[in-house]
């Protein structure tokens, strides 16, 4: 008897045995096959096709404003600087710049040689007409608001252009990443002209976008030789088209469309550089209240949110400021809230609101992973009675709605940063800050950003801008969740994708291989 | 004459209703172009300029008349989204949408006709009764669900065609009539079924009446009795249902192009909805209109031709 349940164990043994050595071995197996991958040689030239989910706004570097749109009109034009993907910002069409010591002149050294697509030389005219042009008050303001401290764009010589600001501003180089076009173009809303690694070729509406390789371009070229942008307007056909081979690549996926996918395909996994939240409307009841925002925050767990609704991939964020703005990003506030039902039950009880209250959190429905996380976020707060429901609205009525008119309770939404500084992100906070439409309003935060953004030691700024993530983050101005996983599904005949901490889709570090 | 004018009155009122209904429309949904332009980053003086720019804050009435006026002159105005003339964009778009609009009115009659005449020559055979079934089937199922099912198993399975690949007549006539096939067919599909079914009813009664006895016994097969007299009778109800078919076809082909991604007028018409892009919308809803009133008309004259004793 022992005997026999000895062999049977041996037995078992054996087969765990080769069950793990099978399985170490299909992994071997994979990993192999993801070196050969990368071993295969990169070719130039080549034409890639990049499915998007929204057709562009505008062609106007100037007047685009949708996210999906500035993203691919990166690779048509070029500021004076502009973002690497470290998250620096490095020299484009200017070759070398100096800031006075009063953070007031800003004084730029062009480049020699960049050329716009038409073959004209950049001038400090164009130079001058570009930033004017978004600094024109004509309309109402400025197409760069923060261009309105712009007190005069000066020519000192040929080569040299000098800015000079109302008052002291030492972050105002991250708003000169300002698409330089040619000085008095009048074509750019259907033709336009940039300095950047790919020129424009054609549009249709609803098609496609076309861009081709700029052979002079000033510094590193393009592999490829055209890009062709596809409108993929029916989120239900991405992964159908990647399969079927009319797309090689596509950003944003689901974890689901990437699962789905198989071979042919390798993903990368980034960040979406925002900060997803619950954003919360401080002026209403109950949400007026510090108590019963703090409780919703005890309430609701992003770790279990991020597994929900994307298998775990997501970065948990607690204040307002993604990782990807590294210099910024403090990371104390990230698990400054641990769920803990009692906790929220007892401060909603000192907020007198014991039996809890109803919520209603407004969702653009076409945005799934927003839509996905207030469900989560629902079942959620019922643990702690707050009777939570989802109001979904198209994104034109959420602009207008929410945005514009501050007209809702809470929203999910995500919060991106329009340049590389801090301040793209808090400035919004400040009590009258046109873009405040969480109308949080506290005079400490007030005062603390005036006193940051005036600072002109780098070093102490920084620590200022992560005390105001404190402040957002201890008020609970909003339920902090995460910054979104970005998988980007691409042909495995295409290497050299690479994220960047803004929305940007580099199309010029994208290479064949074969 | 008096038909003619009649019928074109008719046709003027029922177009200013359709488009002033679009215009009210736009005025109770929620959402500004001038906000949905700008974005996030606007402020409101920013936005209030530019609704004054685009002639926003004028009274509805003032903006439809404008509208009217300038319609009539052949300007639909300049696409909010896209700053390209409305015309421009929506001509590139009707070659599209017509093409698959009378491919899949070919398919109807090419799948409907054999079929139903097959069906009443062997009444209650098993060719008939296997029609019958197939019919019930293929037109309880919606045409983008066939889309689908075609994008799957052509595309995905048998790798007969690229899931959207969707090829431009500018750029090769046979590859984007290759790329239409699929749609069309899905379009065709469940409508075939209907006038298939509608057909065959219609010429089975008409099999029952005298004259067919009559043309029998003077000696005609049952194919030329079917051909010279039974058809040509039975045909009627079926034409204006084929008038129909093809308002429906229209539709249906705005929800087909989101499946194939097929940058048509359908396409064009859904995202200058959420765009709120008016001058786009007015545009498309008047031009379908005025199609589906035009093929009305038709209709009733082909009635005319068809049977004398018909005024119309």
């Amino acid at each position: 008897m022992r005997r026999k349940l000895m062999s049977i164990l041996l037995v078992l043994t054996m087969v765990t045995a080769i069950a793990l050595t099978g399985c170490s071995g299909d992994k071997q197996e994979q990993e192999s096959a993801t070196d050969n991958e990368l071993s295969k040689t990169p070719v130039e030239g080549g034409t890639i096709r990049v499915g998007i989910s929204q057709d562009l706004d505008s062609l106007d570097p100037h007047k685009a404003v949708s996210a999906g749109t500035k993203e691919v009109l990166f690779n048509i034009f070029e500021g004076l600087v502009k973002p690497d993907s470290d998250g620096n910002l490095v020299n484009a069409i200017a070759e070398d710049y100096e800031i006075s010591d009063d953070a007031k002149v800003y004084t730029f050294t062009l480049r020699e040689g960049v050329k716009f697509h038409n073959g004209n030389a950049v001038t400090a005219e164009d130079v001058k007409y570009s930033i004017d042009r978004c600094a024109d008050t004509s309309n109402g303001g400025p197409l760069v608001s923060a261009y309105s401290i712009i007190e005069s764009v000066n020519i000192l010589d040929e080569k040299t252009v000098e800015i000079r600001l109302t008052e002291p501003n030492t972050e105002f180089l991250a708003y000169m990443t300002t698409a330089i076009i040619p000085k008095d173009y009048a074509d750019t809303e259907t033709a336009p002209i940039g300095t950047g690694p790919f020129k424009y070729v054609s549009r249709s509406p609803q098609e496609n976008v076309v861009i081709e390789k700029f052979e002079d371009y000033w510094g590193e070229k393009a592999h490829l030789d055209k890009v062709e942008f596809r409108i993929i307007a029916d989120a239900d056909m991405v992964v159908t088209n990647l399969k079927g081979g009319s797309v090689d690549l596509v950003m944003r996926l689901t974890t689901s469309q990437a699962a789905e996918l198989g071979e042919g395909f390798h993903i990368e996994e980034g960040t979406m550089n925002l900060v997803q939240a619950l954003y919360l409307n401080n002026d209403v009841e109950p949400l007026n209240n510090e108590k019963v925002r703090q409780a919703l925050c005890y309430a609701i767990d992003p770790d279990e949110i991020i597994d929900m609704i994307s298998d775990g991939k997501g970065v948990r964020i607690g204040t307002s400021m993604y990782p990807g703005l590294k210099k910024y990003y403090d990371e104390t506030w990230t698990k400054y809230y641990e769920q803990d039902y009692e906790k929220a039950k007892e401060l909603l009880k000192e907020a007198g609101y014991e039996d809890g209250f109803n919520l209603e959190i407004t969702v653009c429905s076409a945005d799934q992973p927003h839509m996905d996380t207030a469900q989560v976020i629902i079942e959620q707060l019922k643990n702690i009675g707050v009777n939570a429901t989802i109001e979904p609205v198209e994104w034109e009525a959420w602009l207008e709605d929410v945005y514009a008119n501050r007209e809702f309770q809470s929203t999910v939404v995500g919060v991106d940063a329009s340049n590389l500084s801090a301040r793209a992100m808090l400035e919004r906070f400040t009590s009258d800050a046109s873009g405040n439409f969480i109308n949080f309003n506290d005079e400490e935060y007030d005062a603390l950003f005036q006193k940051a953004i005036a600072e002109t030691d780098e070093e102490e700024q920084v620590k200022l801008y992560k005390e105001l993530e404190g402040i957002l983050s201890e008020r609970a101005a909003n339920v902090y969740i995460q910054d979104l996983a970005n998988l980007v599904a691409i042909s495995d005949n295409f290497d050299g994708y690479e994220f960047y901490p803004l929305y940007v889709q580099d199309m010029s570090t994208i290479y064949m291989v074969e | 004459m008096k038909y003619v004018i009649k019928k074109i009155t008719g046709l003027i009122i029922a177009l200013l209703i359709v488009s002033i209904l679009a215009f009210l429309a736009f005025e109770i949904i929620p959402g500004d172009p001038a906000r949905t332009i700008l974005g996030t980053e606007a402020t409101e003086s920013r936005v209030q300029a530019l609704r004054e720019e685009m002639g926003l804050n004028r009274p509805l009435p003032q903006r439809y008349g404008q509208w009217v006026k300038d319609f009539v002159t052949g300007d639909m105005g300049i696409s909010y989204f896209y700053q390209i003339p409305v015309r421009d964009m929506i001509g590139s778009k009707i070659p599209i949408t017509v093409t698959m609009t009378v491919m899949a009115f070919c398919f109807i009659l090419l799948l409907a006709v054999p079929v139903s005449v097959l069906s009443v020559r062997y009444e209650n055979g098993w060719l008939d009764r296997l029609f019958l079934i197939l019919n019930q089937i293929v037109m309880s199922v919606p045409p983008f669900f066939i889309g689908i099912i075609f994008t799957v198993l052509f595309g995905l399975v048998f790798k007969m065609f690229t899931p959207g690949g969707y090829i431009s007549y500018t750029e090769s006539i046979p590859g984007f009539l290759g790329y239409l096939v699929l749609p069309s067919l899905a379009i065709a599909l469940p409508k075939a079924a209907m006038t298939a079914k509608m057909f065959r009813s219609s010429l089975i009664a008409e099999m029952r009446q005298d004259y067919v006895r009559t043309a029998k016994s003077r000696g005609n097969s049952p194919w030329q009795v079917l051909f010279k007299h039974v058809i040509r009778n039975g045909i009627l109800p079926v034409i204006t249902f084929l008038g129909m078919a093809v308002a429906d076809i229209i539709a249906n082909s705005i929800v087909i192009e989101q499946v194939f991604g097929i940058p048509g007028l359908g396409r064009t018409l859904i995202s200058s909805i959420s765009k709120r892009d008016y001058p786009v919308v007015e545009a498309i809803i008047v031009l379908i209109a005025v199609v589906i009133l035009v093929i009305n008309v038709i209709v009733d004259l082909l009635y005319k031709k068809l049977d004398k004793r018909i005024d119309v």
